[in-house]
């Protein structure tokens, strides 16, 4: 089983997202590789929107579909690891735990439906080609 | 070791590139035409008048007297040697957000686009003249951050309409977006873009055009046969260059509100058909290169990708398959414009 950090968020500003009609689009800005979020995706990704332990983030999803942590917790922790493999997730900054935000009504329902994390790599190379270089007083490349 | 570009050096390149373009309209005298764009007046101001029929040819259609003072001033001008801005830095893309400075600089052929947004003033220098591609949509990363603070997001859409309104067509490079969008015009529909859109959002979607330039390939060129006085004779790449102001029969306007958004596809079938898309499919098609070809500096991205979804949350969208009936394809942009699409 994967070790988790303590606290997981949305790797943000890198990362920018939308949701729409129950699927949230996630576009990485550096890499330009874009993902969509189905299934129970787009309720967790809502609740990472503030950091979030992975015990409490099961614990919401189970709750929110009437099931046990038991049932979602594989799935939950499966998508996260793939989350922060894509560095969509990443630590976060403040220590502790976090109660998720309740789902809206309407928007979880029974039963479980597993996250479901989509990849699309088509616009990767057009980034790759064309790099954008932030530069600031110190410089790009930063001289060592 | 490779060079070091700072903040400083993006001012320098700023101030640098202000005087190349001095001495060369104190040498060539300057030009000057306004253009109404998005609802904003951008002024173009050249040294010479090649460099501003250069700059302006694909903006014809948006042209306005130059008699009040601009929103956004461009100087563009040309030459190498003694006309070049004396500290460029290497070829790349730089943006310093801290001082609402980006830079586009091109080595082959040499070439500076340039936008200060604390003056709203950008700058475009080329060498040897611009490119095809630069030709056909010209200053496109100056204007899509220009235009930007004023609400206006720059999406990689064709937009096409009628009285009832408009509809974005949206797909990957060669997914049908230049020839459908013609196909539509030449059937009499009004064009507002063939490749490259502005978009106000709120407080409904409206796009505007940006350029009345089209770009071909000899496939679609057979198929569409546009008038001859709308051929430039330049190729990017394998594509040829229209100027549409020039095509007689073929409407071009400054706006349309949107509608729909038809995600576009290249079938084998032989018959083109609409069938339902979900937002999340058109934001998909619509937003990663809209990100990517019209959001620098980077930190703007979220605003185009925002202003993406926004559209899609308000418009009916589809998919348009695409068969060997290219003419059949006007009539299903008109009823997805009018929420009757169906398969």
């Amino acid at each position: 089983m994967e070790n988790f950090p303590g606290s997981l968020i949305i790797n943000t500003p890198r990362m920018i997202h939308e949701t729409l009609d129950n699927e949230t689009v996630v576009i990485d800005t550096e890499t330009g590789v874009y993902f969509n979020l189905s299934g129970s995706g787009p309720l967790l990704f809502q609740m990472l929107e503030s950091g979030v332990t992975v015990e409490a983030l099961v614990s919401a999803a189970a709750a929110a579909c009437a099931a046990d942590a038991a049932t979602v917790g594989p799935a939950v922790r499966a998508f996260l690891s793939e989350l922060l493999a894509e560095a969509i997730l990443r630590e976060a900054d403040a220590a502790g735990e976090h109660t998720p935000p309740a789902p809206a009504p309407g928007t979880f329902s029974a039963p479980f439906s597993p996250p479901v994390l989509h990849k699309f790599t088509d616009m990767e190379a057009l980034l790759l080609v064309d790099p954008i270089h932030e530069v600031e007083d110190r410089g790009w490349p930063y001289q060592r | 070791m490779a060079s070091c570009v700072s903040a400083q050096q993006l001012r320098a390149s700023l101030h640098s590139g202000l005087r190349s373009f001095r001495r060369a309209a104190a040498q060539q005298g300057r030009a000057a035409r306004a253009f109404d764009i998005g609802g904003r007046r951008v002024r173009i101001v050249a040294a010479g008048h090649a460099p501003l029929a250069a700059a302006s040819a694909a903006l014809e259609h948006l042209a306005v007297p130059d008699d009040r003072e601009a929103d956004v001033t461009i100087c563009t001008w040309s030459g190498g040697n003694g006309a070049a801005p004396a500290e460029l830095p290497p070829p790349g893309v730089y943006v310093a957000p801290q001082m609402a400075v980006q830079a586009v600089v091109d080595a082959e052929p040499p070439a500076l686009a340039l936008y200060a947004g604390r003056f709203r003033l950008g700058l475009w220098w080329t060498a040897d003249g611009p490119s095809p591609h630069a030709y056909a949509s010209p200053l496109r990363a100056i204007l899509a951050a220009a235009l930007r603070p004023f609400g206006l997001v720059g999406l990689h859409a064709g937009v096409v309409g009628d009285a009832a309104g408009g509809a974005l067509l949206a797909g990957a490079g060669g997914a049908g977006k230049s020839t459908t969008a013609l196909a539509c015009a030449l059937a009499g529909m009004t064009l507002v873009a063939e490749d490259f859109c502005l978009v106000q959002t709120h407080p409904t979607p409206v796009a505007f055009s940006l350029y009345g330039s089209a770009k071909l390939a000899p496939q679609s060129r057979a198929w569409l046969a546009l008038p001859p006085a709308a051929d430039t004779g330049l190729q990017a790449e394998e594509k040829r260059i229209y100027l549409l102001h020039r095509a007689p029969g073929i409407t071009l306007a400054g706006q349309l509100p949107i509608r729909t958004v038809l995600i576009l596809h290249i079938t084998g079938a032989p018959r083109s058909r609409l069938r339902p898309a979900a937002r999340i499919e058109a934001v998909n098609a619509l937003a990663p290169t809209s990100v990517r070809l019209m959001g620098l500096p980077a930190h703007a991205a979220p605003a185009v990708f925002h202003g993406a979804a926004a559209v899609v949350r308000q418009a009916h969208c589809y998919h348009l398959d695409l068969g060997a009936d290219l003419v059949a394809a006007p009539g299903l942009v008109r009823a997805a414009i009018c929420g009757e699409g169906h398969a």
